[in-house]
């Protein structure tokens, strides 16, 4: 059977659109007629469109739009319908999730948090009907379910920030409010609050693994960029059918690092450094709060926490501040899991010397 | 469609964004009023080597002309006469010689009121006695104020406060707050609060919430739980934690320092990882707040609606007010020595009780007056 | 053994910047070149000085070794070794590592009749790297404003200087770079995903080819970048992470001294803010 080609060369060239394949019967027809961008044809694909909506897509576009207007209409009401206002403060408009004292309750009024869970459960539909549509759509094309999987992993890290965890501490305040500024104040305030995310090992891994994968593709869009004019970039054939391409991609890394992936391994390499990513970073924040209080203790109990010289060994604690520092360390050690740890109490205060 | 050669070859797109991308670039590099590191950047280590405990100050702030010490007036040789026998209705000075009252209130007017002068607090035409204009009664309570820092405060040291140190030559100190209205809420309230930004600031400084300033410096609450359970001994709920970061970046900005003058940023709440700067601003907080509540607010109803805030409430004061972007106000410039009206009973009039500032043992540069060069530090490493 | 099956043909003479003939060979899988020979020595060095610096340390926890840069009191100076001096070493030794390692890219792609993709990609984390070592601490006048090497040790000093910035978040250029890391993740997220869902099909379908990987995408989201256009995005802004990185640190310190949130001042003073009637808090 013939099979649409992309060719790549100097001239850019503009014939018939890719209809793309069959629909199957009960399939919805195709959406958007296909157009031909200039600009776009100089990076890639001119073609834009045909898409495929369907059921599961309609739905989750329904969902999202209901869960933009949500919080769009709470952030323009908050500046009392003011459109410049409105405009100005997009970046620090905020949603806030329901205060604490509403636990995990479903039932919370909507100016107290309640709009933030309805958001949240539309934007979830959304997500979830969009995961669906990624799954569907493979099916369909006969292909496998590697990219709804590798979004599920995303999904996974997504709910558990915002829902899996809240619901485990039993408090919907600890999931993040929508809003741009907001929620980076949030990520920066959550991290000081369990004593510095970068000392969890699993935010660790997922760093390694974002970087890791940032590498990858550059290493990976190099070599089959360097090495395109052997017609490199057609991967699938270059896997069932070696050419020189990936001859000559393989032994460039053999010959540097002594180790090469092939066509296809390279993907697989790709694949699960991005899905460990948002995997680990899932692990990492479902343990916070729950399992461990604070990230650097942790650290100083399992050797982590290097110790450096003191800058200050004179340093004194006068002692109205040792004594609140004090106060503050015995209630902990009625209500916290152990009591805190040495190097935590403060130095003896200036009256005892 | 049309073959591609009978469209027309426009580039508009691409002119239209080269021409965005130039402007965009023009913007970001000409609108913020960014640092330079030729001016040069100055630099001081808090901590231990290689783990970037660093405070900066560039020339914005070394430059900025609120920072420079106003040229003293020779000092007036005692005349041997309280101030309480020479002029009537002296209530807090009383004992103090006149000639020295004289150059403290001749100081006075160049702190506070440069341009009206004398008759700023004294109605012209009338006796000084007068106690007629508010000013001068706000006058009399802010001397007991400073009276009471440079005697009771530990956190100014032996450097001690003046009027200048707040007011830098204008009648309310630039550098002040104002309680905020709660954010009115929209539709009858069923989008809930709006949050309590002020919009219609035009620096971050005024724009941020202003929970932190009355929460923190205004009433009592504990800066605590900003770290979890084991170190704290309770967790904040994560809207006071934002309130506590946002004080702090306040604090830090106000004295044009950041977060590692006090703190080895991995574990905030310990302070045997802190420096003695933490000390030092333990106990600004209390000052702050005992200026705003036993001072401040309880002059209140001396002050005319235009000094006052939108909720009615007088002018108060935080890091800022004094700092004015400065680790040490006016570079630890020891202005008030030369006033020995400004030191209340009980304390010597050259105090030698230290800060933990000055007392610390370590390998940091001592600031010097602005206008010096900084980068000649001294290092008094043991 | 050492040769993959096709790999005795390409194994020619030729392609090397620097040597001649004279390093022209390989080691097993890794061909040498002469910016093979400086790699080596430089990386050598520059491990032994670590463990040697570890020995004279504290502590052989490996999450604890600290080589830290001098304290800035020496500027921008020569320190004793066990001062940072060791550590100024090291960082000659990587930058001659890295820099010999970028040229050897180069003359295995010329032996191969390849593109400099990849030595111009890892140019850009070079950048990155110097810009914190190097750039940053020459601009801000100390060798101590650069990074410690130690696995936590150096994360103690991304969190301070963090913190420098009150709340490096608001950095723009952060920001930027932040979205290139997410961006770049999900994108290869998506790529090898597709290419792995196209070769290797379910059960009784035939394995799919470009026109599938087209039909994958412009079904879900509309658009279809196509084979090489995916590697000429992905690339794009993999070197744009370590790019912006860079420029993130260079502008912290140097260029902003004050937290980032203060940055913003311009924002609110920008000229078409009506308030139209919306009530300040003073």
């Amino acid at each position: 059977m013939a099979s649409f080609h992309s060719l790549y060369s100097q001239i850019q060239i503009h014939g018939p659109h890719d209809e793309g394949l069959p629909v199957k019967g009960h399939e919805s027809p195709r959406l958007i007629t296909p157009v031909l961008n200039r600009w776009l044809g100089k990076i890639g694909d001119p073609q834009i469109g045909p898409t495929y909506l369907g059921f599961c897509g309609i739905a989750s576009l329904i969902c999202g739009f209901i869960a933009i207007e949500i919080i769009g209409l709470n952030f323009w009401a908050s500046v009392h319908w003011n459109p410049v206002a409105f405009i100005e403060g997009m970046a620090w408009h905020r949603l806030d999730p329901p205060e604490a004292k509403w636990g995990f309750s479903p039932f919370v009024p909507l100016a107290e948090g309640g709009w933030w869970i309805w958001a949240g459960f539309f934007l979830t539909a959304s997500i979830l009907l969009w995961w669906c549509r990624m799954y569907l759509r493979a099916k369909a094309l006969g292909m496998s379910t590697h990219v709804a999987w590798a979004f599920a992993s995303a999904i996974f890290l997504y709910l558990s920030i915002g829902f899996i965890r809240p619901m485990l501490l039993g408090s919907w305040h600890e999931a993040p409010p929508f809003g741009i500024i907001p929620h980076l104040n949030w990520t920066a305030s959550l991290s000081v609050l369990y004593g510095n995310f970068y000392y969890n090992p699993f935010h660790c891994f997922s760093i390694v693994f974002l970087y890791g994968s940032v590498l990858l593709f550059a290493m990976h869009g190099g070599t089959i960029l360097a090495v395109s004019r052997f017609g490199g970039e057609r991967e699938t054939e270059e896997i069932v059918d070696r050419g020189t391409a990936a001859e000559r991609g393989a032994l460039f890394w053999r010959w540097t690092i002594g180790f090469n992936a092939t066509f296809e391994s390279v993907h697989r390499w790709a694949y699960w450094f991005a899905i460990l990513t948002t995997f680990a970073g899932a692990i990492g924040i479902l343990l916070t709060g729950t399992v461990v209080d604070n990230w650097y203790l942790w650290g100083v109990k399992w050797g982590l926490a290097p110790e450096y010289p003191a800058t200050y060994p004179d340093m004194t604690l006068p002692p109205e501040i040792a004594e609140q520092v004090r106060s503050i360390a015995d209630a902990s050690s009625h209500s916290a899991v152990g009591n805190p740890p040495p190097e935590m109490v403060p130095p003896a205060p200036e009256a005892a010397q | 469609m049309k073959p591609v050669s009978q469209r027309p070859r426009s580039s508009l797109l691409g002119i239209f964004l080269l021409a965005a991308a130039f402007a965009t670039l023009l913007f970001v590099l000409l609108v913020p009023k960014w640092d330079h590191p030729w001016d040069p950047i100055e630099s001081r280590d808090w901590g231990w080597r290689g783990i970037a405990m660093n405070t900066f100050t560039s020339a914005r702030t070394r430059n900025d002309p609120i920072n420079l010490v106003p040229a003293a007036t020779a000092p007036f040789p005692d005349s041997g006469i309280a101030a309480g026998e020479v002029y009537e209705n002296i209530e807090v000075l009383s004992d103090l010689d006149s000639a020295q009252f004289d150059y403290l209130m001749q100081a006075m007017t160049e702190w506070v009121a440069p341009e009206e002068g004398c008759s700023y607090c004294h109605k012209s035409g009338e006796s000084f006695a007068s106690d007629d204009l508010y000013t001068k009664q706000v006058a009399r309570r802010m001397l007991e104020m400073v009276r009471d820092v440079n005697t009771n405060a530990r956190h100014v040291g032996n450097v001690g406060i003046t009027c200048f140190t707040c007011h830098r030559g204008n009648n309310v100190p630039p550098k002040h707050w104002y309680k905020g209205a709660p954010p009115e809420p929209p539709m009858g309230g069923i989008v809930g609060k709006p949050p309590p930004w002020n919009r219609t600031a035009t620096t971050m400084r005024d724009f941020f919430p202003r929970a932190p300033f009355e929460n923190y410096l205004l009433d009592d609450q504990t800066i605590s739980g900003a770290q979890a359970r084991s170190v704290s001994g309770e967790v904040a709920e994560i809207a006071d934690l934002e309130n506590i970061y946002i004080l702090m970046m306040q604090m830090s900005d106000g004295m044009g320092v950041n977060c590692t003058f006090c703190h080895n940023t991995r574990a905030f709440a310990d302070w045997s990882q802190s420096t003695p700067n933490r000390v030092n601003a333990w106990y600004g907080i209390r000052m702050s707040r005992r200026i705003n509540r036993d001072y401040l607010t309880e002059m209140q109803g001396l002050f005319p609606p235009n000094r006052l805030g939108p909720l009615g409430d007088v002018a108060k004061v935080d890091c800022a007010t004094c700092h004015n972007g400065m680790s040490r106000p006016l570079g630890g410039e020891r202005m008030a020595e030369r006033y020995r009206g400004l030191f209340g009973p009980g304390s010597a009039v050259a105090p030698t009780r230290a800060t933990a500032f000055e007392t610390r043992k370590a390998h940091q540069a001592v600031l010097t007056q602005p206008g010096v060069d900084e980068r000649a530090v001294t290092l008094d490493k043991e | 053994m050492s040769m993959l099956s096709f790999e005795r043909k390409y194994r020619v003479a030729g392609g090397g910047l620097i040597g001649g003939e004279l390093f022209d060979f390989w080691v097993g899988p890794f061909y040498v070149g002469f910016f093979g020979v400086t790699t080596a020595v430089f990386a050598t060095l520059g491990t032994a000085l670590i463990i040697y610096g570890a020995a004279i340390g504290p502590t052989w926890n490996i999450w604890q070794i600290d080589i830290a840069p001098p304290s800035i009191e020496y500027g921008l100076g020569v320190a004793p070794l066990r001062e940072g001096g060791l550590w100024q070493i090291i960082t000659i030794c990587a930058i001659g590592a890295f820099v010999s390692w970028a040229l050897r890219q180069v003359e295995i792609a010329r032996k191969l009749g390849m593109g400099f993709h990849i030595p111009i990609a890892f140019a850009f984390a070079i950048f990155a790297y110097l810009s914190l070592e190097v750039f940053r601490p020459i601009m801000l006048g100390a060798w101590g404003h650069a990074f410690p090497y130690g696995i936590f040790t150096h994360l103690d000093w991304v969190s301070n200087v963090g913190y420098q910035g009150l709340h490096f978040h608001y950095n723009p250029a952060h920001m930027l770079a932040v979205t290139c890391f997410f961006g770049t993740t999900l994108m290869l997220a998506m790529h090898g995903g597709v290419i792995l869902s196209a070769v290797n099909p379910p059960k009784g379908e035939v394995v799919k080819h470009g026109q599938h990987e087209n039909q994958y995408f412009r079904d879900t989201i509309a658009y279809s970048i196509g084979p090489l256009g995916i590697h000429r995005l992905g690339w794009f802004a993999a070197i744009n992470a370590g790019f912006w990185s860079a420029i993130c640190i260079l502008i912290s310190g140097p260029f902003w001294v004050s937290g980032w949130p203060y940055f913003y001042d311009w924002y609110l003073q920008l000229p078409f803010w009506n308030n139209m009637g919306l009530g300040g808090l003073g």
